[in-house]
């Protein structure tokens, strides 16, 4: 049988009470609260009508509202400060089309396990299942998008629901959590009570004879290979990660969302793996003969060809959720549970310098070459040289497409904190808003997006924020005018019939910008890249630097669909 | 396809019967019989037995992630 072992887990800070429990406090008093309770000092949303209750009480709240300009733009960046700060983001929305805007950006979170609690207004309860005005069923709807779901009915559940939204939303493998409040009970009111202890589950706990087997694995094989993913990151495990890596001194390979969890500079970290993976992290992948999975899950981009994905290894696979076990590739030993524990047991020295020598030699051997003839601006090399100037300390967001690619191959990250991108479901729209977010979080640091001309326009509007809350970040638009991914698979595998990818006619970026008060310029010519790279990173306010390059610019290497990970194409045909 | 019943004891929630509905489906399980009884105020007992190419605990796994899931027994395959 397999049981949800709960516990009571202290969750909620225990915070002084109440001086006057006995005084009555508005359902929307009660959410910001509890909200400042949980820490919470900025919020992300959106006004409207069956959330006014809670807007209006935000009139009178010490917690910080950044107002988006569309609901999406408002999960993002709540997943944005979610995942720079490493604390839960907190985003709000009205009834009805309201909440529905936020379903993309829950989806994104659920995808990439981010911890983050959405609030969204409802019609009132006796309004509710009559098709009334902007009433929409957001808890069927947000049930695929979301770790749980809360509907209050009774003022009296409002508080205990709250709390255990936050507790859910940061436990275990996280996730974001919704809670839907009907207008009337944002107005009727109740007591606050103290903090309660919020029942979660229990942390899974490996067993002995896993780790045994686990053990005897690693020490039996001659060509191991550490195979990171975001899962380091969001257990916090970094540290007890880099302890691992050191002392055993695997080659090693990351996924997207894993990047930044390994020292970049490691002579065998050989980079990101999989459909744009580097070459030799893919060859040695491929090559090996035990796969040291870390909080990582065999996705579809990572694999190519399940059925000839490191085809030579065992696999000892190491994760939070047990449900990751065995669900594309069946794990030789699992060892379930949190990393920050796992790791230090399973650490131990390891006989394998020459598959060690033999991996460094592949990272040198394939790596990429950023000579380019001709006057044009290079993309691998434009991000190169924008990486090299980064301060470790900055936070990285791009969106999604040719770009991204071209970042993760070519930039370095320092920890998973400092690079965010959207992993699993790959969300076009995301980079803009994240980037606020993260600003908002480390007002300190350095936040540059790294973006394409068809993503950028998905949340266009958020240079609006920008403008109003002078958030400096820098934004790196390469444009090529078209869908360039699109455009570069239906080149590949489509016999070059382009359909729908044109963008030529996109609005003239830097005047856009400018329009927005945000400064711009667009360069076209290898010459004058480092000077706009400087004035970017010297000018203190907001910036957008619009990069031309090449429409005919493929990101490679690239493995064909359905193809084993050492079959990848280099160069166009 | 392999056919298993699962015996599911969860919390007495207004979601979690279309979760089990939802997660079911979505990983690619089949449902043949359903049956859901009120057993407590606060608990409900189902018994689901679905059908897939699959290993069911593919499924029972997903399925105890639930937050008002309690437990999961596969019962018979």
């Amino acid at each position: 049988m397999l049981e949800s072992n709960t516990v009571v887990g202290n969750i909620v800070p225990e915070t002084a009470r109440d001086n006057d429990q006995q005084r009555r406090y508005s359902g929307a008093q009660i959410v910001l609260q509890v909200l400042q309770r949980q820490g919470v000092t900025s919020i992300f949303g959106y006004p409207g009508g069956a959330i006014m209750p809670i807007y209006d009480a935000l009139y009178d709240s010490d917690i910080k509202h950044y107002l988006c300009r569309h609901e999406q733009g408002v999960a993002f960046a709540a997943v944005g400060y979610a995942r720079a700060s490493r604390k839960t983001g907190v985003c709000m929305a009205t009834s009805g089309p309201g909440a529905t805007n936020l379903i993309t950006g829950l989806a994104d979170a659920y995808a990439d396990s981010i911890p983050l609690v959405a609030i969204t207004g409802q019609v009132p309860t006796t309004a509710m299942g009559t098709d009334s005005f902007q009433e929409v069923d957001i808890i069927s709807l947000a049930m695929a998008a979301t770790k749980h779901c809360f509907q209050v009915t009774c003022i009296n559940d409002l508080q205990t629901v709250l709390e255990q939204a936050f507790a859910i939303a940061a436990s275990g493998r996280q996730g974001p959590v919704l809670v839907d409040i009907p207008k009337d009970i944002q107005l009727a009111s109740t007591q606050i009570l103290p903090a309660q202890k919020t029942q979660i589950s229990a942390i899974p706990q490996f067993s002995a004879a896993a780790m045994d087997t686990a053990n005897t694995l690693l020490q039996a094989a001659r060509k191991p290979v550490l195979y990171v993913g975001g899962g380091v990151g969001m257990a916090d495990a970094v540290e007890e990660l880099r302890a691992f890596a050191k002392l055993t001194a695997m080659p090693s390979v990351s996924t997207l969302k894993g990047l930044g969890a390994l020292e970049p500079e490691c002579d065998w970290f050989l980079g990101m793996l999989g459909m744009h993976g580097l070459k030799a992290a893919n060859l040695a992948v491929q090559e090996c003969d035990l796969l040291l999975a870390v909080g990582a899950r065999f996705d579809d981009r990572v694999t190519g060809k399940l059925a000839e994905f490191a085809p030579h290894a065992k696999v000892i696979h190491l994760d939070i959720d047990a449900a990751e076990i065995n669900k594309r590739r069946n794990a030789d030993a699992a060892l379930i549970g949190d990393l920050k524990v796992i790791l230090p047991a399973l650490m131990s020295d390891l006989a394998i310098k020459s598959w060690r020598q033999h991996c460094a030699a592949m990272k040198v051997e394939f790596a990429f070459d950023y000579n380019y003839p001709g006057e044009e601006i290079y993309a691998p090399a434009i991000l190169k040289a924008l990486s090299d100037i980064t301060p470790k300390t900055a936070i990285l967001t791009t969106d999604v497409g040719q770009h991204q690619m071209w970042a993760v191959q070519h930039m370095v990250f320092s920890r998973p904190e400092n690079f965010l991108s959207s992993g699993a479901i790959g969300t076009m729209g995301f980079g803009l808003p994240a980037a606020i977010g993260a600003q908002v979080s480390r007002p300190d640091a350095l936040v540059i997006t790294v973006t394409g001309d068809g993503s950028i326009m998905m949340n266009i509007q958020e240079l609006a924020t920008l403008k109003r809350y002078q958030i400096p970040i820098k934004i790196v638009l390469v444009d090529n005018a078209r869908l360039g991914m699109v455009r570069q698979w239906q080149e590949l595998f489509f016999q070059e019939r382009y359909s729908e990818i044109d963008l030529s006619d996109n609005p003239d970026f830097v005047a856009l910008a400018a329009a927005f008060d945000i400064k711009a310029q667009r360069i076209t010519k290898k010459s004058e890249v480092d000077a706009a790279l400087a004035e970017m990173m010297t000018h203190p306010g907001p910036y957008l630097l619009q990069i031309s390059i090449d429409e005919y610019s493929n990101v490679w290497p690239l493995v064909p669909p359905d193809t084993a990970n050492h079959k990848m194409i280099e160069a166009s045909s | 396809m392999n056919k298993t019943t699962l015996e599911i004891y969860a919390n007495n929630q207004p979601t979690v019967m279309e979760r089990l509905m939802q997660v079911s489906r979505y990983r690619g399980f089949s449902i043949s019989q359903l049956q859901m009884q009120q057993i407590s105020q606060t608990q409900l007992q189902i018994s689901l037995s679905v059908s897939s190419v699959q290993p069911i605990e593919n499924l029972s796994r997903q399925l105890l992630k639930i937050v008002d899931v309690v437990t999961v027994s596969i019962v018979k395959s």
